[in-house]
């Protein structure tokens, strides 16, 4: 079987692919349809889930990501063999070629903030049933309070992740927001930002961070653009 | 035309911003290892626990669901006093047996929160 790392503009020089050792230290390989291409290695068995692998998987990616465009395959990604891969490629020639366009010059750069979860308290008198409510009630009232402290917070989660964007999105190309993915985390997401203007995204980052004293900001990159890479289609069978 | 070189970060370095504690943020990754190793081995009683898993949170699913809509019908004043007490209750022992079949089952809370990858946490 083979393992997908990324698809390409092209296939990378020799020379990039010799100095990138794959998964299991397999060495890595390169097949074009038209200008699209996609490298590879052969293994003899499945990756697993393992720091060794992962960061290996990454490594290779980021290797061949100085100097063109790139679409990083996810990790895992296993194929029967170079004629399958050769079909994935031709099938989806076209949202390949616009997929490479798309992020060329581009890196993705991922925001994650976080709030104090203090603050998203409501008073506890919320919590408490009324005096003389009956067992089913008291617990129905309860949720009562809760749902409505859910919703507050989703809504504040909603208003802070928007503004948020508004001061980040315009120095990128695209972004991909997630709001309140964990009850920690006010909103996780990935900009595609132009290699010249990672340093004015830099810039932005630390304001939001002044503007919004309570938020805790992590922008981390720049990485493979995992975020925005096209749907494709797969081959049944 | 080749694109110009991303900056040359070293592969460790991929802290671009920040404004805050890391540890904070190093904290909530500690999740992502605990999904990673989240396969299906295939022996009888992994099986049976994954099965289980499945179908615990889809009624879990199904009973917050209710819920919700009891406690909406309540906060609009379209339930009486009895009815509210009956649904209260109801959902109640329902709690407490998702707590007892969970327990056996060797599952926490946590373990029926599926991560839906683009589209977020089911519950």
């Amino acid at each position: 079987m083979i393992y997908a790392y990324a698809i390409t503009a092209g296939a990378p020089p020799a020379d990039v692919l010799d100095g990138a050792p794959g998964l299991a230290d397999a060495p890595l390989a390169a097949r074009t349809v038209e200008d699209v291409g996609a490298v590879y290695s052969r293994i003899e068995r499945g990756p697993s889930p393992t720091r060794e692998d992962i960061l290996r998987h990454e490594q290779v990616i980021e290797t061949l990501m100085r100097g063109r465009p790139l679409l990083p395959a996810r990790f895992g990604t296993v194929l029967r063999d170079e004629a399958a891969l050769d079909h994935l490629l031709t099938i989806n020639h076209k949202g390949l070629a616009a997929g490479l366009d798309r992020i060329r010059g581009c890196v993705e750069l991922g925001v994650r903030v976080m709030w104090d979860a203090a603050g998203t308290e409501v008073d506890e008198a919320d919590h408490e049933p009324s005096p003389g409510a009956t067992t089913g009630t008291a617990y129905l009232i309860v949720r009562a309070a809760q749902e409505r402290r859910r919703r507050s917070t989703e809504a504040r989660a909603g208003e802070l992740a928007a503004n948020l964007n508004r001061l980040l999105r315009p120095c990128a190309k695209d972004g991909v927001v997630r709001v309140l993915p964990s009850p920690q985390v006010v909103m996780a997401a990935a900009y595609l930002v132009p290699q010249d203007r990672t340093g004015e995204f830099r810039n932005r980052v630390t304001e939001a961070g002044a503007a919004f004293e309570t938020l805790k900001l992590l922008c981390s990159g720049p990485w493979p653009p995992y975020h925005f890479v096209p749907e494709l289609e797969v081959p049944r069978g | 035309m080749a694109d110009p070189t991303p900056p040359d970060l070293p592969p460790a370095d991929k802290i671009f911003a920040r404004v805050g504690d890391l540890d904070e943020f190093l904290r909530g990754l500690d999740r992502v290892t605990q999904v990673l190793p989240a396969r299906v081995n295939a022996d009888e009683k992994n099986v049976e626990k994954g099965l289980a898993q499945l179908v615990l949170t889809l009624i879990d699913l199904l009973r917050q669901l209710m819920e919700r809509q009891a406690v909406r019908r309540m906060e609009g004043g379209t339930l009486t006093e009895e009815e509210v007490e009956r649904l209260g209750r109801t959902f109640m022992l329902l709690e407490k047996r998702m707590a007892e079949l969970k327990k056996s089952f060797d599952l926490e809370d946590a373990d029926l929160n599926i991560d839906l990858g683009p589209l977020g946490k089911l519950l």
